[in-house]
């Protein structure tokens, strides 16, 4: 919303300087945005009067202009225009030579086509002022040849560019804007002088029909006689302007300043309407299935039941509080009108205009909500500035009753308790000032307790919290005191999931990863992909979203993979001679048919490795995989099986918790990528649900170890996990794997035996007992063959 | 005598040590291992020993004797040697060590946020990215007609025309209180979705904390006293002033305003030259959102804000492009 500071300096007499106003407004909840100042070339572009027009002689389009530019006759140029609206005795405004226009462009003397011009006459663009370039600005005739433009334009010392919040409709109009401010700078608020409109008797009566009254609570209709349409003062247009909105002709203008000023929009129709009927209907009804429309903007539109519209006894004229249409709109010929004010209903209006697709200035205003009760004196501005400016003569009119009409509301508090909610005490004497200043009525009702009545134009106030709120903005929220709240002694309890998420994280970058983040959605190529999720199941039960910003982003994971290996993809292009390593921690999301969706969490991660040697990438990922659950004390509780030896599933109770994977060539080639690489993924939902969090302390034995390292010979398609699994001995405390290396049609496999007791020192014998017994098992149960005992 | 000729052996490995040239090494074997050396005139007085010991004394003489030959041998092999200066070490070079990663400054960043509100008593909860209408929206008293709500502002679901990806981490407030009750401290960082077309400052995902307490007797002042509070600990010493605003959640509603930290309240590109700049959202809870928790608002009140994540990141750390963090690109994550 904007706000030209000499219209509201009309209705407030303010003495703040623009930038102080701008502050009060901005701390009491109308955000001023931007200050716009007027263009530096109003004060150097001087008023013209135009004394004679030619064609160009050697172009079609153009015309040569004599124009006057001091009181004194004989001082005038030679200037070439192209605008068509250039004509014999306007008023212009006039940029000489030298002087730099709002685009930039500073004026030189030019030959155009063999004419020599000697300076401009501007359009808008030119001064800053609007966009318009085809035209050029004509000035009131009364405004003085020589004069700056800047006061010839009633130009405004700024424009304040609000951000108005939806609760405040009343905000949207000049007059609403003007109660703050006149509340702000305790001013008075100085109203736009109205007169009651005079009772008719003459004239044709008009027939006003509302078939929704829900949609349309209200309809005043205007009738208005002895319109000529011309072009509105100057002062008007610029006020249009500043406040961006475009002048069109002074029956438009009037609708749109009246609309700006009291946030009442306003319809203009040429009055043929209901003259081509014997007895006129305006007609408020439901658009039909199969109705169409060319509005205003030229479109076509065709309706429906979700529009209201406007309609003569066949056709709708317009769609109501968005568009009038093209056949009943004000032309050059237009002699009479009639002035349509009503009011519509907010989310009606909303729904109508969005199964349209458009907003206009009366749309926004409808939508947001309007003040019922100031219809009238809307009208009544209107009309007398059709009388005024227009020279019209009000010849019928029609009002229908208010279908239900709003009682003011209502607050009872106490001081009390706007203290409290605030954190301050505010004395009784202000609270009264800020609220009644902002044109609240306060009467105080038992001790202690006040009646606050909500004048009609607050559509937001409601409830007590509601009044705290305009006591603490009207005092000034950014001067209030910051407070401790009282202590409250209680130790929140753990999130468990964030110290298990924060734990992996630290665990991985210490091995060299990268957390990255990546989206929730992937494409349905991702979808159906090879990298889904081992914690989920079917490729295709997705949730799926309704209005993607792409398809690439049409479902929600239900893995990470897909991203880990377009990272790992994008960073080995990116920087091929170094290890990429990559993890995410997040979550992904497991339908569950009416109910709402699991969301479990993974840690999904990936590396290249230098060599595509597939046993020892395994493996190394395996280990970093199999350390993170040996820090939650898990290791070995946890089962290792493997679908295609490419891979490692680990499982905890039959439940998959992580898996381990090395992607094959063709695989690496879907995502580009030129490197050996390996990824996994883990299940942290799950792993919380196991993990102890503590680790149990072993006493440190006091007694030696025995150590044997033994080597054999297996056939390959034993492994180490069976053989490891064979061994046992009341002695034995632990089995580590040494090494293997392959042999031709076999394997050979080292590894350490460590012997200890808690209560002795273990004998020779009693290990060499243990190790035959351990020898012969191997023999007999795999076949194997020692080799060496080092 | 034992005693004497171990000694002699230290001596010798002393002077030894000390020997740079063959001509000394020479001497000093004259002196030791010569016909008329020290060692030599030790095993004449061999036959003063009563002749109980003197079997043990001559092992020991041969031991010392032997040693002595194979640490001149030994001196003599390194003198042979080519002569290098002291070892030079260049501790300039890059160490060694397995590199480190990196935790995305995102997750760096809401654990530095989080670990202040815990520090205010604030209990850290979870909560769900998909998420209801009802939940997301209704019970927060945003109207069904709220254009927040319009479909291209908020992601919808098609498996069930009630569900959205939540667009604000605020369900948590309705969501937290279902099994808790006042007096509490809730903070709630988590993942949030709007449907907008991004550029370097618009993220159609994006992180969010909400962060509410609900008492007998919480004050607006309580609110900017909580905020002072966290944007100080985070970063340093900011100005920080309030506007009256508007959110369907709360009433009184504050919007929030920081001294630019770029160009410190002068005026820059990141503040639009008005030196502030626009962090959050707050405000107190509104009574008609208390009453859907089952919470009175006669006798409780409460306080909520729901700053993003993002933006707070990105000024701390000079970033200026709010979709690098969620490209997996290593040029950005290797810088954290």
């Amino acid at each position: 919303m904007k706000l030209p500071l000499n219209w509201l300096k009309e209705y407030v007499k303010f003495q703040q300087s623009p930038e102080e106003l701008a502050n009060l407004f901005t701390f009491s909840g109308s955000e001023v945005e931007k200050i716009i100042y007027p263009d530096k070339v109003l004060n150097s572009v001087i008023v013209g009067k135009v004394l004679l027009c030619e064609k160009h002689p050697n172009a079609d389009k153009l015309t040569v202009v004599k124009v006057q530019i001091s009181e004194n006759p004989k001082k005038s140029i030679s200037v070439v225009c192209g605008a068509p609206n250039v004509k014999k005795d306007q008023k212009v405004a006039v940029a000489l030579l030298g002087v730099t226009l709002a685009n930039g462009v500073t004026l030189e003397k030019t030959e155009i086509r063999g004419v020599v011009s000697r300076g401009m006459i501007c359009a808008e663009d030119e001064l800053g002022i609007g966009d318009d370039h085809t035209n050029v600005i004509v000035l009131d005739n009364g405004a003085r040849i020589g004069q700056k433009v800047k006061s010839a334009l009633a130009v405004s010392r700024a424009v304040f560019d609000f951000e108005i919040t939806p609760n405040r409709p009343d905000c949207f109009s000049i007059v609403g804007l003007a109660r703050e401010a006149a509340a702000l700078t305790k001013k008075q608020l100085i109203l736009p002088k109205v007169k009651n409109l005079p009772l008719i008797k003459e004239g044709k009566e008009i027939g006003v029909l509302v078939k929704d009254r829900r949609a349309c609570s209200q309809y005043i209709a205007c009738h208005l006689a002895d319109i000529t349409v011309s072009k509105s003062p100057v002062w008007l247009e610029t006020r249009l302007r500043e406040s961006g909105i475009k002048p069109i002709n002074n029956i438009v203008d009037i609708t749109n300043y009246v609309m700006l000023a009291c946030g009442q929009p306003l319809h203009a129709f040429d009055a043929n309407i209901i003259k081509n009927h014997k007895r006129a209907v305006i007609t408020v009804r439901k658009g039909e299935r199969g109705e169409k429309i060319t509005l205003l903007d030229d479109k076509e539109y065709a309706l429906g039941s979700k529009n209201i519209v406007i309609a003569d006894t066949k056709n709708p004229i317009a769609v109501a509080g968005v568009m009038g249409g093209v056949s009943s709109a004000v032309s050059s010929n237009t002699k009479e009108i009639i002035l349509e004010a009503a009011i519509f209903h907010p989310v009606i209006t909303r729904k109508s205009a969005q199964s349209l697709g458009i907003r206009t200035d009366s749309s926004t205003r409808f939508e947001k909500g309007i003040n019922a009760n100031a219809i009238k004196q809307a009208v009544e501005m209107a009309v007398g500035l059709y009388q005024e400016l227009v020279g019209a003569r009000l010849v019928g009119y029609k009002e229908t009753p208010v279908f239900r009409q709003k009682k003011l509301k209502s607050v009872q508090l106490s001081y009390q308790e706007i203290g409290e909610a605030i954190g301050l005490k505010i004395s009784k004497k202000k609270i009264h000032e800020h609220l009644t200043l902002l044109g609240f009525e306060v009467k105080p009702v038992g001790i202690g307790k006040i009646r606050v009545t909500v004048p009609d134009w607050r559509l937001d106030i409601n409830i007590p919290a509601d009044i705290i709120e305009e006591v603490a903005r009207m005092h000034g929220v950014n001067k209030l005191p910051a407070t401790n709240m009282r202590v409250d002694v209680t130790v929140p309890p753990q999130e468990p999931m964030r110290a298990l998420s924060s734990a992996i994280r630290n665990i991985m970058i210490s091995y060299g990863f990268y957390e990255l983040y990546s989206y929730s959605f992937y494409s349905d190529k991702d979808r159906r992909g090879d990298f889904l999720s081992m914690f989920c199941d079917g490729r295709f039960n997705h949730l799926e979203v309704d209005n993607p910003l792409s398809s690439e982003q049409r479902f929600l994971r239900k893995s990470i993979l897909p991203f880990i290996m377009r990272s790992l993809s994008k960073n080995i292009a990116l920087d091929p001679d170094s290890g990429i390593m990559v993890f995410e921690l997040g979550r992904i999301f497991i339908p569950r048919g009416n109910k709402l969706p699991k969301e479990d969490i993974i840690t999904a991660g990936g590396m290249s490795f230098a060599k595509d040697i597939l046993q020892n990438n395994l493996l190394y990922l395996k280990g970093v995989v199999e350390n993170i659950f040996k820090k939650f004390g898990i290791k070995d509780e946890l089962t290792a099986r493997s679908v295609n030896e490419r891979d490692v599933i680990l499982e905890y109770n039959n439940e998959v918790i992580a898996t381990i994977y090395i992607l094959r060539s063709v695989e690496r080639d879907m995502y580009k990528i030129k490197k050996p690489v390996g990824i996994f993924e883990i299940s942290l939902t799950r792993l919380l649900k196991i993990e102890s969090g503590k680790k149990a302390f072993h006493t440190i034995p006091s007694y030696p170890a025995v150590t044997r390292d033994l080597s054999f010979e297996f056939a390959n398609d034993i492994l180490w996990g069976s053989i490891e699994k064979a061994i046992s001995s009341p002695l034995l405390e632990s089995i580590n794997f040494l090494n293997q290396y392959q042999m031709p049609n076999k394997k050979s496999i080292a590894f350490r035996l460590i012997f200890r007791a808690e209560d002795r020192t273990l004998t020779a014998e009693e290990v060499e007992q243990d190790i035959n017994k351990i020898k012969q098992l191997l023999k007999t149960k795999f076949n194997a063959k020692i080799r060496r005992k080092k | 005598m034992k005693e004497k000729l171990n000694s002699l052996l230290e001596e010798a490995n002393i002077a030894l040590a000390r020997v740079n040239s063959f001509k000394e090494l020479e001497r000093l074997n004259y002196d030791y291992l010569g016909r008329k050396g020290r060692l030599s005139m030790l095993a004449k007085k061999i036959t003063d020993i009563p002749e109980k010991e003197r079997k043990e004394c001559g092992a020991v003489l041969n031991r010392v004797k032997q040693k002595l030959q194979i640490a001149f041998a030994g001196r003599k092999k390194q003198l042979e040697k080519p002569v290098f200066p002291k070892e030079r070490v260049d501790y300039t070079l890059p160490g060694t060590a397995p590199k480190l990663g990196a935790i995305h400054p995102l997750t760096t960043f809401i654990n530095k946020i989080v670990s202040i509100f815990t520090k205010m008593g604030f209990e850290v909860v979870e909560g769900n990215e998909v998420e209801t209408q009802e939940y997301n929206f209704d019970l927060l008293n945003v109207q069904k007609n709220h254009p927040a709500r319009d479909a291209q502002d908020t992601f919808y679901l098609n498996n069930n025309d009630r569900w959205v990806l939540r667009t604000h981490t605020s369900n948590v407030q309705l969501r937290a209180m279902k099994n808790r009750k006042p007096p509490v401290r809730i903070i709630s960082p988590g993942r949030c979705y709007r449907n907008e077309a991004t550029d370097a400052s618009h993220e159609a995902t994006f992180y969010q904390f909400e962060c509410f307490a609900i008492d007998k007797g919480i004050r607006l002042t309580d609110l900017i006293g909580t905020l002072k509070t966290f944007l100080t600990f985070l970063y340093g010493d900011v100005n920080v002033r309030f506007r009256p605003s508007y959110f369907p959640f709360v009433e009184p509603g504050l919007e929030v305003d920081m001294s630019c930290l770029i160009c410190k309240g002068g005026g820059c590109s990141v503040c639009k030259q008005t030196g502030w700049l626009e962090l959050l959202g707050s405000g107190m809870i509104h009574p008609k959102v208390l009453k859907n928790m089952k919470i009175d608002p006669k006798i409780y009140s409460g306080f909520a804000f729901g700053p993003g994540v993002d933006r707070l990141m990105m000024l701390y750390y000079g970033i200026n492009d709010i979709r690098l963090s969620y490209q997996g690109d290593l040029r950005f994550l290797r810088q954290f």
